[in-house]
């Protein structure tokens, strides 16, 4: 069994933030709602200065904070990785939107929400909730795109291989700063990567141990 | 929910020039994912950039227009309100027929035109008919270039192309004067970011020169921030250390490959042999001087052999001479590290310590072999665009930046400084899209494509007068007769080599070959007054002046004796109130059009300030357009990666009453029963041959055109059902056309001889009118000018304020998709102004302050303050060009500050020499309120 994985090389990322909007695409998100940040900082004192760029997203951590305080069980962890919400369980508590050291999960409330405020919704809003319903209520986040991966693998594809079984915030990165594969396969990228440029977690110090690592600059 | 149609329809995008190759998907007739398309070379192979994927949010925007409409409020200005009239495109098209008709007739120079930068691809084909009338005037660049210049100029005439970057897949020693390659919109934009991301993680080397440390300087391995507008003293004293210091000199390139050894006389000018005038050599093996085409160079191997002396004294036919490069070298001796030091802030260390690592990366002298060629292999670039040539020096800087990579030879070759793609021999099943530069006048380098083709309409290949080898093997479009009505060569023929010296004992005439012919900037016309609007008659260098929106441009056609004035502006999209220069100037310009035209996505500054009538656009999802993909050496994927050719194609039908500027113009034509010289336009586009043209008054529908010109382009297989499927063709480069230098016998200026003439002439015309030019920069020799903004000798206007792209945005056009001002307001800088964190203590400033910039004219734009380490102290830079008003922009409105605004827009603040404005601004910085 796959353990998916992220590894993203900051060295090409450029801060471009096409991976947070394709991420929206694919999932038809609604205004002000993201499964996938980009944060934009500086390094350093002038002129010695580096600009920094993070592309962050839930971290499918193997030892969720979040999946250890939900109460009604909704939130759960994949044999394969992918920390995944039932949104007939969650009942919005909210308790993993604190419990999550990375801020990444965030509560759907606002079902209202236009992008053209007041203009009514766009065909492709009114066609999105039907594609991609989302549950108001429950606490929503990154996936990992598990539609896709799993759909790709019924067709013999390989995620992090093959665009269709691949998250859409990899495939739509024009730097090719994001892979995705198995970490648990010595032998794939990832983890090529993450051994060879040493790439390291987000923050460690939680103790969640994410699913996903840097390349440094 | 039902799925009844789940499909992906390949197109290219529309959100910037770089129209990267796209996938839609559509579900239900609904469009609802855009993706790259991973299947080619234009673009990020799969990926794609933000603005790319809010394309979506351009199609269902409910802002955008549906029907024509019609001002009622007679008064026009930045905030007025138009009153608009929904009217049907009958009555709008039949009023528009009737004037544009009448212009037509009268004077087609009557008619301004301005298309949007975002697509001019699209419009080379769409306005060909009016050029073919006769309309010279249009304003590029988005209703208003203030950048492009000088950049334009020196590529067109050292590279053979529209711009230069490095070639990222090979390059180690990489350095931006103020360029945003691979972190922004623009020429390639995808394809530098997937490249130079490639070069970053395998370890080469950016420098990056640049007042901020964001986007292009935040990607540096070494960020060298220095005063706006100085890059052209840097790179020369980095040419004086390669020349003077470490003699890291590539004299096989000066040698044959440029004017370093061309035998110049005390006056400045070359020495020409009496009988030929050809340009002379001093050939070291021969002892003696030789015409500069003595030898045949026809690749690397034969440069090698080339022998003529770049440095002595020569008495020649009695006249005492040197090879330009004996001048230049002296020349450089005066720009020393402590004076670029003095001038741009940049430590003299640093630039001396550059200077000796790009000379040992450019590893001199050595080759690799690519599919059995050897080419010069020099990994080492150094590229400039807008930040560094946006100023009243441009010229000059663009020509320094150029010198850098022809002191070492790395022009067009694996490595180096390349610029997109100038050769091309032909799709290989049908042949067509053969162009090349060639070796032209006093034999630098020619070329019969410089796209795209719309920005400089009816120019032809001009017969050369020393030599005719570009024209042997291509299609000529006309029968030329000799002087006694003999017919040299028939129309539809090949030339041949006797044709071609036929055609080159015609006297002076204009010959049409092929469809792409627009002709570079060589050879220089003679200044003369020939009634052009923007000077560029005066001005031989003068490449996309302002004075279409100039404060001084009435006083500037009196000079001239404009002998009319514009009646009529046709706007295909274009902000041009807001982006360009100082919304009053500008205005004031429009104002005095009394029929404005506006083709348009929304109501913008433009439309709702200014349009008399406005047409609903289709949007390029809504959109067959075969013309898209004509941009070879503007921003096809360079280097070798392969030639692919994509074609716009519809993702939905057009919404409401929307029509495609392409069939509005077909309407037009029609209805001024001009369907006939439109159909010719047609054809002279595509270069149809007598067999497949359209016939006089042939009707035809978008698509039916469309497959008969792929199949006739690219052959049978290849119409628009293959277009349907794969939405492009595609052809591997070839190392004679990716690395071209070596493979084509013509030269390129290290010394600018022809600034010698042009002054004299030039001098006598302005003196004559009493137009004022600086001439200081009419020089033979490359030089170091100050501008306005560092000569003004102000504590109070203490600050130098640029713009700089953002890779969210393009022009004005993106602040109106959510999720692209989702995005900016996610990010620090974006819609702030932003300035260095010092220097903002200093003033008693915070981040979130609002603050007003004014100029010394008064000038100001107000905005939100974000303090940066990343920032040179005596900078301030807005990002973009946001700060919309429009009513028809919701999303748009009140976010961000407008730069331009800033800025000056006449002669006095321009390049004198290619008219470039002046794009940094000297301003003071007021607290308006706490953050």
């Amino acid at each position: 069994m796959a353990r998916w994985g992220m590894v993203i090389n900051l060295n090409k990322c450029i801060g471009c933030y096409t991976c947070m909007l394709a991420c929206k695409q694919e999932h038809y998100l609604p205004p002000n709602m993201f499964w996938a940040r980009v944060l934009v900082g500086e390094l350093g004192k002038y002129p010695a200065v580096r600009k920094q760029e993070y592309p962050v997203l839930c971290n499918h951590c193997k030892d969720a904070a979040c999946v250890s305080v939900c109460p009604t069980g909704a939130t759960t962890k994949r044999e394969d990785g992918i920390v995944m919400i039932d949104y007939d369980k969650c009942v919005g508590c909210r308790y993993c939107v604190m419990a999550c050291p990375y801020q990444q999960r965030t509560f759907y409330g606002d079902d209202k929400k236009e992008y053209f405020p007041g203009q009514g919704f766009t065909e492709w809003e009114v066609l999105g909730r039907k594609l991609y319903p989302l549950e108001k209520g429950t606490v929503v986040k990154c996936t990992f795109c598990v539609e896709r991966v799993d759909e790709g693998q019924k067709k013999g594809l390989k995620p992090g291989m093959d665009r269709e079984a691949t998250p859409a915030c990899v495939i739509a990165c024009p730097a090719k700063a994001r892979y995705f594969g198995d970490l648990d396969d010595p032998a794939s990228e990832v983890s090529r990567l993450v051994s060879e440029r040493k790439a390291s977690q987000l923050s460690p110090e939680f103790n969640t141990n994410p699913s996903i690592y840097y390349i440094a600059r | 929910m039902k799925v009844e149609e789940d499909v992906k329809i390949p197109t290219a995008c529309g959100r910037c020039y770089a129209s990267c190759g796209i996938k839609v998907r559509r579900v239900n007739g609904v469009a609802v994912q855009i993706e790259g398309n991973p299947d080619t070379d234009m673009g990020a192979r799969g990926g794609l950039c933000a603005k790319g994927i809010a394309g979506l949010q351009v199609l269902y925007d409910p802002n955008r227009l549906n029907v024509p409409l019609r001002r009622t409020n007679p008064e026009k200005g930045l905030y007025a309100d138009p009153k608009w009239k929904e009217i049907s495109w009958d009555e709008a098209l039949t009023e528009i027929a009737e004037k544009l008709g009448k212009i037509l007739k009268e004077d087609p120079r009557k008619l301004l035109i301005q298309i949007t930068t975002i697509r001019p691809l699209y419009c080379s084909f769409v306005i060909k008919p009016l050029f073919d009338f006769g309309v010279t005037n249009i304003w590029v660049g988005g209703g208003g270039l203030h950048c492009g210049s000088g950049a334009h100029a020196i590529a067109g005439m050292v590279n053979s192309s529209w711009s230069i970057v490095p070639d990222f897949q090979n390059c180690n020693y990489i350095i931006y004067f103020g360029a945003s390659k691979g972190t922004a919109a623009g020429h390639s934009s995808m394809v530098s970011t997937r490249l130079a991301a490639e070069a970053r993680d395998r370890g080469a080397k950016f420098v990056i020169f640049d007042p901020l440390c964001n986007y292009a300087g935040g990607k540096a391995t070494e960020w060298v921030p220095l005063i706006p507008g100085t890059d052209g003293i840097i790179a020369l004293t980095m040419c004086n250390i390669l020349v003077n210091e470490l003699g890291v000199v590539d004299w096989v390139f000066l040698k044959s490959k440029t004017n370093a050894p061309y035998l110049v006389k005390e006056d400045g000018r070359y020495v020409r042999d009496p009988e030929t005038k050809r340009c002379l050599v001093w050939d070291m093996d021969e002892g003696r001087a030789v015409p500069h085409d003595y030898k045949d160079i026809p690749n690397y191997r034969a440069a090698c052999a080339v022998n003529y002396a770049l440095e002595g004294e020569y008495r020649v036919n009695g006249v005492t001479c040197r090879p330009s490069f004996q001048l230049l070298k002296e020349h450089l001796k005066q720009y020393t590290p402590e004076k670029a030091s003095q001038v741009s802030t940049v430590p003299a260390e640093t630039i001396r310590r550059i200077a000796n690592e790009f000379a040992t990366e450019a590893k001199v002298g050595s080759t690799v072999v690519i599919d059995g060629h050897e080419v010069p292999f020099r990994p080492a670039s150094a590229v400039l665009f807008r930040g560094g040539e946006g100023h009243e020096n441009s010229f000059h800087t663009c020509f320094a930046v150029s010198l850098l990579s022809s002191i070492v030879g790395s022009h067009d070759v694996c490595g180096g400084t390349l610029g997109w793609p100038a050769r091309s021999l032909g799709f290989p099943e049908t042949g067509k899209f053969t162009f090349s530069p060639y070796k032209g006048v006093d034999g630098f380098l020619q070329t019969d494509y410089f796209g795209p083709a719309v920005l400089h309409p009816g120019k032809r290949v001009n017969e050369m007068k020393n030599t005719w080898d570009g024209l042997v093997g291509r299609v000529i479009r006309e029968t030329v007769h000799d002087e006694n009505g003999k017919v040299i060569v028939e129309s539809g023929s090949t030339i041949t080599r006797d044709i071609a010296y036929a055609l080159a004992r015609l006297p002076e005439r204009m010959i049409k070959v092929e469809p792409f012919v627009t002709g570079g900037p060589w050879p220089l016309k003679e200044p003369e007054i020939r009634g052009n609007a923007q000077l560029k008659d005066i001005y031989p260098l003068g490449f996309d002046p302002g004075v279409f929106g100039a404060s001084d441009q009435e006083e500037i056609w009196q000079k001239v004796n404009l002998p009319y004035r514009f009646e009529m502006l046709l706007s295909w999209g274009c902000n041009t109130p807001m982006s360009v220069a100082s919304f009053d100037a500008v205005a004031n310009s429009i104002k005095r059009i009394p029929f404005v035209v506006v083709s348009e996505l929304f109501n913008t500054e433009l439309t709702e300030g200014f349009a008399d009538i406005v047409l609903p656009d289709t949007c390029y999802l809504e959109l067959m357009s075969f013309s898209e993909g004509r941009g070879q050496n503007f921003n096809y994927p360079y280097g070798m990666d392969d030639w692919c050719y994509h074609v716009v194609q519809p993702v939905v039908p057009p919404k409401e009453q929307r029509r495609s500027f392409l069939e509005v113009m077909c309407d037009l034509l029609d209805r001024m029963n001009y369907r006939d010289r439109r159909n010719k336009s047609i054809n002279d586009f595509v270069n149809f041959d007598e067999k497949h043209r359209l016939r006089e008054d042939e009707e035809f529908t978008i698509d039916g055109l469309t497959d008969r010109v792929l199949k006739y382009w690219f052959g049978e297989t290849h119409g628009l059902d293959y277009i349907k499927e794969h939405g492009f063709v595609r052809w591997k480069k070839k190392v004679e056309e990716a690395y071209w230098r070596y493979f084509v016998d013509c030269r390129i200026p290290v010394y600018l001889e022809f600034m010698v003439d042009i002054k004299e002439k030039m001098q006598k015309i302005t003196e004559r009118i009493g137009l004022s030019v600086d001439y200081t920069q009419y020089t033979p020799l490359v030089l170091w000018s100050p501008c306005s903004i560092h000569l003004l000798d102000s504590k109070e206007f203490d600050l130098y304020c640029f713009s700089y792209r953002d890779v969210l945005h393009t022009g004005s056009s993106t602040m109106e998709q959510p999720w692209l001002d989702e995005a900016s307001a996610m990010n620090p800088y974006t819609y702030n102004i932003c300035m260095h964190v010092e220097t903002g203590k200093k003033k008693g400033l915070n981040d979130g302050d609002l603050i007003k910039l004014e100029t010394p004219t008064g000038r100001s734009v107000t905005g939100t303050l974000k303090l940066m380490e990343g920032h040179h102290p005596q900078a301030i830079s807005i990002a973009a060009c946001s700060g919309h008003w429009a009513k028809g922009l919701p999303i748009a409105r009140g976010k961000g500050t407008n730069f331009d605004n800033l800025l000056e827009i006449d002669l006095k603040h321009s390049d004198p020499v290619s008219l470039n404005l002046e794009t940094a601004a000297r301003v003071k910085v007021i607290k308006l309120q706490k953050g």
